[in-house]
């Protein structure tokens, strides 16, 4: 890799991305120019003017694209990355490449016919620490993403497993998970929280708008006869409506999973993590083992109704594998038995643990106590002070509806320790489940209120890098032994845990 | 005689440790507690002089009702002053061979655990306040979130400075801590 040890300058194919780099922004950021254009061409202006500003905007993209093509180099040596951009300000860029997150190969479809690829760099910080290497030929890609990778496994110690080094020399590792067309459609149809927020949502809003709402306004329509069929048919109306939505926007959202994960491939090497997919953003994504936290394994309402579940990586906070939305790396519809054989090719250092529990120790009925009056009171007063009208009663319903979601989340809210790892076991009408080795715990927190203490009852919260996991209400002897477990992992564990 | 010098050395079972809550922890001091109460009252006395002003001069009220108001209001003003004061006496911290502790709260009392082995930066913060009263916050971050883990505010320059000193070797340090 001499060659790498220069600096040097991306093809000019790079000029491409960054045109429609700058092309996306503009379009996106362009919606505050819209109404002004309209109402210009509303007005009768349409003159020659307008072509020529368009020209005016592509040539000013053009250019500014070609300037950072010619201002952009960078340089790969054995310990960093180094970068040099910017058009109008010159940034310079050092990437330890220990520090480095993780490693994404994408491939643009206006990359696909040359055989060139988009290398993505994320490190520690900010969304501007991210390193983007333009139009590099696949095989390139591919090598300096191994050599990124490579020197940020950190402690080295897992390359010790000599058959994952076997086949990491192909560049692919081990298959962990493969996801076809009908999986992944599943999975748009599931992980689609939209529909619900409309089917629950959507009658409720309804029926308070027609019946209540108009009922508060002229009570008297109620006591003389409402045109009772007109308001039946409204309703009628509203309910096919949101259907309709609701139909529409699973639509998209299968088309859009799709779109983004087909063929979903997630591999495994001896020390990094790769996924791979979409259709027309070809993408990889690549990240070392030791940054992942926790493991997630969770199932939405309907995920339930099909028995799949989606097993997501945690990575440390703000630092995900693809920021701008929030998901880690993620692996969707998975049977029950395919999330255990997953997490067994996962860590397959752990002899136990490895096993999504089948059962939880619960949290203790005094959480559920001290919330389940408090959506009441409201109601309570408002019944006093009103008495009871259409209002204090939409007020009552809510309150009911508020203490069953308070009471199915105290019976989903539950956890298990393993040798080396905690459980936790959360949910309202999905599930979730949590998989927190010890190792990567950063504090513990032990916190009780007066009434916990009388019951030896307390909260423990295990801060974690990818966020704080708590236990509300376990017994006191439980957070005391989960606490000492946690310290006696950390307390002499000097490893990278991030 | 070596027996009975065996015998003085011979492992607690779990059950008999002392458990991370009960830990006797070192309290942070007197200066932070008066700091904390002068801070609260001038707050108090600010909110209750000028509310009771705002009444005097456009509540519609009769006096008597006026003066039960405004007495109601200094009643909890001043148990407002008392329960910060005594919640300022609470926190406690201390340095452990392999972990730094803080236990704070007077109804809600939590124990918060650190290793140092997961310590990532050590801060030490000033307010315009605290340099009033010569006091130092020492805060301690691990990754991920921006906040802090641990906020230790009341520490004399002193003992601010040795205690950052300490976290940061026993950070930065792939050794052993001295026992």
């Amino acid at each position: 890799m001499s060659e790498l040890k220069s600096w040097s300058r991306l093809s000019p194919w790079a000029i491409i991305n960054y045109v429609f780099k700058s092309a996306i922004e503009l379009l996106s950021n362009g919606f505050a120019v819209i109404p002004i254009v309209v109402t210009g061409w509303k007005a009768g202006f349409d003159s020659p003017w307008i072509p020529v500003a368009i020209a005016a905007g592509l040539l000013l993209i053009l250019g500014y694209a070609l300037i950072q093509w010619l201002k952009f180099r960078y340089r790969l040596s054995d310990d960093k990355l180094n970068v040099r951009s910017g058009a109008l300000f010159t940034k310079r860029q050092e990437l330890p490449l220990d520090k480095i997150q993780n490693v994404r190969l994408e491939q643009p479809f206006y990359y696909r016919p040359f055989g060139l690829c988009t290398l993505v760099v994320e490190s520690a910080g900010s969304k501007e620490d991210e390193v983007e290497l333009a139009a590099i030929a696949r095989e390139q890609a591919q090598q300096m993403k191994q050599h990124l990778l490579r020197l940020g496994k950190g402690d080295g110690q897992e390359i010790s497993i000599s058959t994952d080094l076997s086949l990491d020399k192909d560049h692919e590792g081990e298959l962990l998970v493969v996801r076809d067309a009908k999986a992944l459609c599943l999975f748009g149809l599931y992980s689609n929280n939209l529909i619900w927020a409309a089917a629950i949502l959507g009658p409720l809003s309804g029926t308070l708008e027609w019946s209540v709402w108009v009922d508060m306004v002229q009570h008297n329509a109620l006591v003389e006869g409402f045109n009772h069929q007109g308001l039946i048919l409204q309703i009628l109306l509203a309910t096919v409506l949101l259907l309709v939505l609701a139909v529409l926007i699973t639509g998209v959202n299968v088309l859009a999973t799709i779109l983004k994960y087909y063929p979903f491939r997630l591999t495994r090497t001896a020390s990094t993590m790769q996924r791979s997919g979409g259709v027309i953003s070809h993408q990889q994504d690549g990240l070392p083992m030791r940054r992942v936290q926790i493991l997630e394994a969770s199932q939405p309402f309907i995920a339930r109704l099909l028995g799949l579940w989606t097993v997501v990586f945690r990575q440390v906070q703000g630092q995900e594998v693809e920021k701008v939305v929030d998901k880690s790396l993620l692996t969707p519809s998975l049977k029950p038995f395919e999330v255990n054989q997953l997490i067994d090719r996962t860590f397959p250092f752990s002899e136990t643990d490895n096993k999504l529990p089948s059962r939880y120790l619960p949290i203790h009925t005094d959480w559920l106590w001290r919330r389940l009056p408090l959506p009441f009171i409201i109601p309570i007063l408002n019944s006093f002070s009103l008495g009871a009208n259409p209002f204090t009663l939409t007020l009552w319903l809510g309150a009911t509806l508020a203490s069953v979601v308070i009471w199915l989340r105290y019976r989903r809210w539950g956890y298990r320790l393993g040798k080396e790892v905690v459980w936790q076991h959360t949910g309202v009408i999905g599930r979730n489940w949590k998989r927190i080795p010890l190792g990567k715990v950063q504090h513990v927190c032990i916190r009780q209120t007066p009434g916990q203490r009388r019951k030896h009852l307390a909260n423990l919260q295990l801060g974690l890098a990818s966020g704080t996991v708590s236990l509300p209400s376990i017994p006191l002897r439980h957070a005391r032994l989960i606490a000492e477990k946690v310290l006696k992992h950390t307390r002499t564990d000097h490893s990278n845990w991030i | 005689m070596s027996c009975r010098y065996a015998q003085s050395r011979r492992q607690l079972p779990p059950s008999q440790w002392t458990p991370l809550d009960r830990q006797p922890l070192t309290f942070v001091g007197d200066a932070y507690v008066t700091m904390v109460s002068w801070v609260s009252s001038l707050g108090v006395l600010l909110v209750f002089s000028v509310v009771s002003a705002l009444l005097y001069l456009r509540a519609t009220i009769t006096s008597p009702q006026l003066i039960m108001l405004i007495s109601l209001m200094f009643f909890i003003g001043v148990l407002f002053i008392i329960v910060i004061h005594l919640q300022a006496k609470q926190l406690q911290y201390a340095v452990f061979p392999y972990e730094f502790m803080i236990r704070k709260g007077l109804f809600w009392r939590s124990t918060i655990a650190m290793p140092y082995t997961r310590l990532q930066h050590v801060s030490l913060e000033q307010n315009p306040v605290e340099r009033k009263f010569k006091l130092f916050t020492l805060k301690c971050f691990s990754a991920g979130s921006g906040s802090a883990e641990i906020e230790l505010p009341g520490l004399s320059t002193q003992v601010a400075e040795q205690l950052r000193q300490h976290l940061l070797k026993q950070a930065s340090g792939g050794h052993e801590p001295n026992e």
